[in-house]
């Protein structure tokens, strides 16, 4: 097993170029990360045949990569915080679309006031655009979730929205398992779309439609998002194979017999797992949920595994305010019929790259009796 | 919009229907909505105006830039058979009409000019076929009678040209000095003229008014430009060869021989006119000293600024504001008695101060002008043209005035309405009525498109350089720089295929090639093209 | 596991230094984790940067608050800079300074090391007077007292994240090895 360290957002590029895109356009500056530079040294090194297209923004990132995936070619573009802000109007036409552009974003938070650390506020913020989202724990599954998203969008025809968590993720080293090409190659067939930009066969994309048929574009927007559940079981099981890593929708941890369960997403999991030990060691039943994918949301795996719980604190890094936080949310709505609910805290953690500590975590299960599910909870 | 039906396109029962759409935009024929339509104009660039003989300047510098020297040739001897002539003596009329001189100075046509015709010199033009079985008399081979017989030919017309010298040309060849008009250059030009065909030269035919008459009786058409044949001198003044000589008959015999010795050091030439600072700076060129005297002031006089400016730089003094009231000749040579001019009316007559200055000289020129042979000119039926016609002119009002003729009597002999205007094929639009076009001011250039750039500078042989040769004083630019020129036309209401309109076009309905077509099924009649071509070719007219 | 505390100034290399180190225990056969403070990233601000080693894989990404040992690239820092903030009994800090260690005075129940690892970066022609590049250096002499590390690890692992002067790199490590 070829075995190296690189650091969170290196890996994503490794995964990249072990995809074989044919086209990566990126804005390259702040707030842009090492995945860029890394791939445009690739490119520029002759070791990934693609062609690199640096613009003059995020905007324009997001469109040529629109453009590359109507072509008919694999397109990819990474982005952070503002950056993804920028692109958000194109997110919506490549989703409408149907294009399977992958995109992965350093989660990042958005101003003001400046701040340039991790939250996940500015891909949550683009939750509902028809995009899936994954975030991801390792920089190995930063890696390895790159590769099964190119798999997983080219089947769906959705895009897919990587996350890793700036700094604690992209800007770490640690180590990674190196996946071959032969490996990559026989996991991730060529793309070859049945539709695309050709002189030779001329479709017209995007045309205008009235309500009539676009709602039902929308509608079978929603049926490809329920319908990709099978696709990406089918990723796990093949990747499984090719590499001899499991991945799921989401990952429990000790949670069998807990009674107190973290529900979190990213790569503060890490430090929450550590909190779990810590927590059984002093003879209370912790659990964690981590979640992988929230889009699809894995709304009845989720049910099915917390139903019975009597203590679910959500972690969120992202506020939707007036409301909760969005993954509270959805863990909420993915236990409303369960007669015997467990107690759903609704618990902001971290917001513009504030740091959490283990001991963070553990008191807060041990004060789990004296938390409120009526009201959003913050930090002291 | 309910004929864009969304298919089934992919089958997987899951993944259903995308935003694709088997039929295309076509069906919506956007063209419905419109009730104004771009129409693709030409106008008439300023330039165009401005030169006598409106050549068609932006179209032959879109073809020098398109790399189509061809091209450019074509358009250039469609309406002047002296493109490299003109490149160097013509005062360029154009280019004090460009509308790019009060932005940042005009366009450089003479040069570029100069560089096609340069080009055109190796380049003949196609021969021309017999059209008709009529002939027609063209006297006098000067630019005028040249360009007569040359749009003739082109015409399908026989042409029997006369020339009393030896040589065709006229002036170019028997007047302009070498180092504004090398004599290569225009003898090449006349060849290339005659290589037309339909042109028979009759060299050393003397015509006089009873030979008219006799060309009358045996043409279908007489052309005279015989230009101007008699030195007019001061009354008290006669030309004796010794003391007194003609500034013409000098420049002629330099033309002819390289050189002319005249027998002293101390040369003065009386006159304000181009022949006047010719003669003088031809004979500074042998090392004498030189004025020239005149009746006007140095600015007002009518000599070029060009050669005026060239003259003092060569160390020729202008006496000016004098007349030339008495001359004395002595043992010692010429002495002159000059009066003060207050100012010159039109019809050249000084109005004397009491100023009263002496001068002495060696040798006086007389360059004060020309008379023509007026009994000709009472001759019925026969067209006329070039100075002959219109006095002392420049050499493209001389080849206009032979343009003009030619279409005449072309016209005439055909039984048709001479116009001036030619809309269709604009192979001769000439000279003042511009009615049915429109003149595009500077105001219709969409001035964003460009951004402001002097014209090239000119290098040019110093002083000490040319006062002992005849070479040719402006040096030629190179062709990167006549390229940096080019491109700052504006191209006034002419198309140069700048594709401006076909990237604006939201029905994406523009096709440009030569020119600019539209797909009227799709056009919406925006006027976004209209609004942003550059150069206002594209006009919105009411859609009935 | 170990936990490892880099206090440096924007340029002085604290980062990539942390980097080597995680790099080479890795290649020592353990499991390692570097990440740095991310802040204003301007020449002279002060930095942090952590490292953590254990024999099984590493979850947790919160900052190291009680290092086992820290490692200060310049004596000065320790004089503005709460270097020993939360260090374990009986840690150790390693600080670049010419100075006697008796000079650093901290609450903390922990080992003090100074070691000139400046005048051997200047040796080699590392950095300048000012601004001496001792990031690699500096690892030989904790490599050396700790004993944690190997040597040739520290080697192998440098080239991969310097760019310039390597080979001086590694000789002025290989002395500061041999020196502490």
């Amino acid at each position: 097993m070829n075995k190296d360290m690189m650091l969170g957002s290196e890996a994503v590029a490794l995964g990249v170029k072990l995809s074989r895109p044919k086209v990566i356009s990126a804005y390259p500056i702040t707030p842009q990360t090492h995945i860029i530079e890394k791939l445009s040294e690739m490119v520029d090194g002759g070791e990934l045949d693609a062609s690199f297209i640096r613009v003059e923004s995020e905007l324009s990132a997001i469109s040529a990569a629109l453009g590359a995936s109507q072509a008919g070619v694999r397109a990819f573009t990474a982005t952070s915080s503002h950056g993804l802000a920028l692109m958000h109007e194109i997110l919506h036409w490549i989703a409408g679309s149907r294009l399977p552009v992958v995109l992965v974003n350093a989660n990042r938070a958005i101003g003001s006031p400046w701040n340039i650390w991790t939250d996940q506020s500015d891909s949550m913020s683009q939750r509902d655009l028809g995009w899936m989202q994954v975030y991801c724990e390792t920089a190995q599954e930063a890696l390895d979730t790159v590769l099964q998203a190119f798999y997983v969008a080219e089947k769906v025809l959705l895009p897919i929205m990587v996350m890793i968590d700036g700094f604690i993720l992209s800007h770490t080293l640690e180590e990674v398992i190196i996946p071959s090409q032969e490996q990559a190659d026989k996991f991730l067939p060529p793309y070859k779309p049945e539709y695309f930009l050709d002189v030779d066969n001329p479709l017209s994309f995007g045309n205008a439609a009235k309500g009539d048929v676009f709602y039902h574009l929308r509608e079978d927007m929603q049926c490809s998002m329920e319908a990709s559940f099978g696709v990406i079981r089918e990723a796990h099981n093949r990747f499984d194979e090719a590499f001899g890593r499991k991945y799921d929708f989401v990952e429990g941890y000790c949670l069998d017999d807990a009674e107190i369960v973290f529900v979190i997403a990213g790569a503060l999991t890490g430090t929450i797992r550590v909190a779990v030990d810590k927590l059984r060691d002093l003879g209370i039943k912790a659990g964690l949920l981590k979640i992988r994918y929230f889009r699809p949301f894995p709304a009845d795996i989720i049910k099915e595994l917390l139903k019975t719980k009597e203590h679910v604190i959500v972690l969120n890094r992202s506020v939707s305010f007036g409301s909760a936080g969005q993954l509270t949310q959805e863990v909420k709505n993915a236990l409303y019929y369960e007669p015997n609910k467990p107690n759903i805290y609704d618990y902001i953690l971290s917001l513009g790259g504030k740091d959490v500590f283990v001991e963070d975590i553990v008191n807060l299960a041990k004060d789990v009796g004296n938390l409120k599910t009526s009201k959003m909870l913050w930090r002291e | 919009m309910e004929s864009v039906d969304y298919q089934n396109v992919i089958s997987d029962k899951d993944i259903r229907r995308f935003p694709i759409s088997i039929t295309t935009t076509e069906v919506n024929l956007t063209g419905s909505w419109r009730f104004y339509k771009p129409e693709f104009k030409e106008k008439i660039s300023p330039c165009s105006v401005g030169c006598p003989a409106n050549t068609n300047i932006p179209k032959y510098i879109h073809y020098l830039l398109k790399n189509d020297m061809d091209r450019a040739v074509e358009v250039l001897r469609r309406e002047n058979p002296f493109p490299a002539t003109c490149g160097r003596v013509c005062p360029h009329f154009c280019q004090s009409k460009c509308n790019r001189k009060d932005y940042d100075g005009a366009v450089e046509i003479k040069q570029i000019e100069r560089f096609v015709g340069d080009y055109a010199l190796k380049v003949p033009p196609k021969k021309a076929k017999v059209l008709s079985s009529k002939k027609v008399a063209v006297v006098g081979g000067g630019p005028a009678g040249l360009s007569c017989a040359y749009f003739l030919a082109l015409g399908g017309y026989r042409v029997d040209l006369f020339e009393k010298e030896r040589f065709l040309g006229g002036l170019l060849i028997y007047g302009i000095p070498d180092y504004r008009l090398p004599k290569e250059v225009a003898t090449k030009e006349i060849e290339n003229i005659l290589e037309v065909g339909n042109i028979n030269v009759n060299l050393g035919v003397d015509v006089n008014k009873e030979k008219v008459e006799e060309l009358k009786k045996n043409y279908d058409a007489v052309f005279v430009a015989l230009g101007l044949s008699e030195d007019k001198t001061p009354g008290n003044v006669a030309i004796d060869n010794e003391h007194v000589f003609s500034g013409y008959e000098l420049l002629k015999e330099i033309k002819v021989n390289g050189r002319v010795d005249l027998d002293g050091d101390n040369i003065s030439v009386l006159g304000g006119g181009n022949v006047a600072f010719d003669i003088a700076r031809s004979i500074r060129r042998a090392g004498k000293d030189v004025n020239i005297i005149c009746m006007e002031t140095l600015e007002t006089s009518p000599a070029f600024e060009d050669e005026k400016k060239e003259a003092i730089e060569e160390g020729i003094k202008v006496v000016d504001s004098r007349f030339l009231q008495n001359l004395k000749i002595t043992d010692r040579g010429l002495h002159l008695q000059l009066r003060g001019v207050d100012k010159v009316l039109d019809n050249y007559e000084p109005v004397l101060n009491d100023y009263v200055e002496y001068m002495d000289t060696d040798i006086l020129i007389v360059a004060i002008g020309r008379k023509r042979e007026e009994s000709i000119l009472g001759i019925e039926g026969v067209f006329f043209g070039g100075d002959f016609y219109n006095g002392a002119k420049t050499v493209i009002e001389a080849v206009a005035s032979g343009k003009k003729a030619a279409f005449e009597i072309m016209a005439k002999l055909e039984g048709k309405e001479f116009k001036l205007m030619n809309e269709d094929d604009q192979f001769f639009r000439s000279t003042d009525d511009f009615d049915e076009y429109k003149v595009i001011p500077f105001e219709r250039i969409n001035i964003n498109y460009f951004s402001e750039q002097k014209p090239i500078k000119l290098s040019r042989l110093a002083a000490n350089e040319r006062v002992n040769n005849f070479n040719e004083i402006v040096m030629k630019p190179s062709l990167e720089k006549i390229l940096r020129e080019a491109k700052r036309c504006f191209s006034c209401g002419v198309c140069n295929e700048c594709k401006t309109c076909w990237f604006f076009c939201p029905d994406m309905c523009i096709d440009v090639h030569e020119k600019v077509d539209f797909d009227y099924s799709f056009c919406k009649g925006c006027g976004v093209c209209s609004e942003e071509c550059p150069r206002g070719v594209i006009d919105m007219v009411e859609d009935k | 596991m170990i936990e490892i505390r880099f206090h440096g100034r924007g340029g002085q290399g604290a980062v990539i230094a942390s980097k080597i180190l995680a790099y080479a225990y890795f290649l020592d056969g353990y499991h390692s984790q570097a990440f740095p403070t991310y802040g204003a990233e301007r020449r002279g601000a002060p930095v942090a940067a952590y490292v953590r080693v254990d024999d099984k894989f590493i979850n947790v990404r919160s900052p190291v608050v009680n290092p086992d040992y820290v490692i200060v690239m310049s004596g000065k820092l320790a004089d503005t800079v709460d270097v020993s903030s939360g260090i374990k009994e009986n840690g150790l800090i390693l600080i670049n300074s010419e100075l006697n260690a008796d000079y650093y005075n901290f609450e903390e129940k922990c080992r003090v090391m100074c070691f000139d690892v400046s005048g051997i970066a200047l040796k080699y022609g590392l950095g300048t007077k000012i601004m001496p590049i001792i990031n690699v250096p500096i690892l030989g002499v904790f490599s050396k007292i700790t004993n944690s590390v190997s040597l040739e690890s520290l080697k192998r692992a440098t080239p991969r994240f310097v760019s310039t002067g390597i080979d001086k790199n590694i000789e002025a490590l290989e002395e500061a090895y041999n020196l502490a």
